[in-house]
């Protein structure tokens, strides 16, 4: 089975692997892409968003501690860990400010640093704000017993 | 069939776990490379998906420590990266990583990818296989114990000599070396063909009978040549039958079946004419007792250019110690058995 292909119709549910994925701009989080890397399991879905939404202010922490100290490779190591795990998640907009803030500190270009990291912390507010209004929507699919995509080939 | 993840992100491992599980794949997590490694050496992993950015030990690092150490088994290392590029891809496949995944992983290309490292390892059981019919074909003459596991021990240390001298470098590389360790054991697989009054006859042979043991370097290579020419491009298959053929040729050519000598005996058989006799002479047989390495040494040295290769038998004499450690392994191996043995045959006879 492939994943159903993307219509671009408003769609019921989770039938079609985004519910309520039409309401989600492009680039805070992609979905259909979280649902296929969980081969449509919505406990994991939901457990992989709550840890996600768990870790991700104690790695922002984390980020600003190593700016402190003025540590670009610190920097870069765990901006590359945000930057994984919210591919992973698919919380795309996340994932590529994490990336310029790796890159940055792997160029150890510590200046421009902060100004990027304010920007992440803006992707992060959006996924939030999206992620709130997401995540009753799975669990009313789950409660409705839709049945999840498959992502397997 | 079990696969290892090693990555730090716990979000990324919980995912591939469930996808590999769904799939109906075993696996196990490891949240850095020295737990990997550990965990590799148990021999229970076969295929690994490791992250390549990691805390302490990198996926790149870790494929480096997997490749230095011999291990049984091949592991396949699959390496998931955001990188991309030329140089990455060098470095990794230089490291030994077998394949890669792009990350965030997409469960298809995750799927087709684990699939090809199965394959990959499935040609691997071919090994397996080969050495388990030498074993059958040995089994009807139980004294040699552990025969085939030295002999292709002490094949590989010769071999890996060769590999190192200028003379040799063109023909004995890495590959040689592989196949000589996978094809060494089928030298005496035509014994199969031998009638057990003669194979298993306590006394010296007559001179009838002789002439029909020799036969075993025949029947062997009649058969393994029949496998060769249906498959030509299986190089082990022409290497098995040379040295089922040639292992008993002497370099002054008075060995049998053809009498060939000097380079006219393929490399080898002149490999495995050095390790067999070395086996049989520190081994204990019915019409003998074991010989010391010593012993063994001197009658090997005096036949240096008469029975055995002079360079070939170089390859030896330099590698002594060596020979002397995989002797030292099977009979400490050996011991064990059979006290354990002893042991379970005492414990029967009190039960009753």
């Amino acid at each position: 089975m492939t994943p159903k292909p993307d219509t671009g119709k408003p769609s019921r549910g989770v039938a079609a692997g985004r519910p309520g994925a039409d309401s989600f701009p492009p680039g805070v989080l992609n979905w259909k892409g979280l649902c296929g890397r969980c081969l449509g399991n919505l406990d994991l879905v939901q457990r992989v968003l709550e840890k996600f939404e768990q870790r991700l202010p104690q790695e922002l922490a984390e980020l600003e501690r190593a700016v402190a100290q003025s540590d670009p490779e610190q920097v870069a190591r765990v901006a590359h860990r945000i930057k994984g795990s919210s591919a992973n998640v698919s919380a795309e907009g996340v994932a590529r400010a994490a990336a310029a803030v790796e890159d940055l500190g792997r160029a150890g270009r510590v200046t421009d640093i902060p100004q990027r990291i304010d920007r992440l912390y803006s992707e992060w507010e959006r996924y939030r704000d999206y992620a709130a209004s997401a995540c009753p929507a799975v669990d009313a699919a789950r409660a409705a017993g839709q049945p999840a995509v498959n992502a397997r080939s | 069939m079990r696969i290892l993840i090693v990555d730090d992100d716990d979000i990324t491992t919980g995912m591939l776990e469930h996808a590999l599980g769904q799939w109906g794949y075993e696996v196990t997590v490891a949240d850095n490379g020295r737990k990997a490694l550990e965990l590799i050496r148990s021999g229970l992993y076969r295929l690994v998906v490791s992250d390549w950015e990691m805390p302490e030990m990198s996926g790149i690092e870790l494929c480096r420590h997997i490749r230095r150490r011999y291990s049984s088994g091949y592991v396949y290392v699959i390496l998931l990266t955001a990188r991309r590029g030329t140089q990455n891809i060098v470095d990794g496949l230089d490291a030994g990583a077998d394949d890669f995944i792009s990350k965030p992983f997409q469960p298809q290309e995750l799927c087709v990818r684990i699939r090809a490292g199965e394959r990959i390892l499935s040609l691997e059981s071919r090994e397996v296989t080969i050495f388990s019919l030498a074993k059958l074909a040995e089994s009807r003459d139980p004294e040699t114990g552990a025969h085939l596991e030295r002999v292709r021990e002490y094949c590989r240390v010769i071999a890996e000599h060769l590999a190192r001298q200028d003379k040799f470098r063109d023909r004995v590389d890495g590959d040689y070396v592989q196949l000589i360790y996978l094809t060494s054991p089928l030298h005496d697989i035509g014994k199969v063909g031998i009638p057990d009054r003669i194979l298993l006859k306590p006394g010296a042979l007559t001179a009838d009978e002789l002439e029909i043991m020799r036969r075993h370097t025949i029947i062997g290579s009649d058969t393994l040549n029949a496998a060769a020419r249906t498959y030509p491009e299986a190089r082990f298959l022409g290497m098995a039958r040379d040295i089922a053929r040639s292992h008993h040729e002497w370099y002054c050519g008075s060995g049998y079946p053809d009498g060939l000598a000097g380079e006219d005996i393929p490399l080898c058989a002149r490999i495995v004419a050095v390790a067999d006799v070395y086996d049989a002479l520190t081994t204990k047989r019915v019409y003998k007792p074991a010989y010391s390495h010593e012993r063994t040494r001197e009658i090997i040295v005096n036949e240096m250019g008469s029975h055995f290769d002079p360079e070939v038998a170089e390859a030896f004499l330099q590698n002594a110690d060596l020979f002397i450690a995989i002797h030292d392994r099977y009979a400490a191996r050996e011991e064990k058995e059979a006290a354990s043995l002893a042991e379970s045959q005492a414990a029967f006879v009190l039960s009753r």
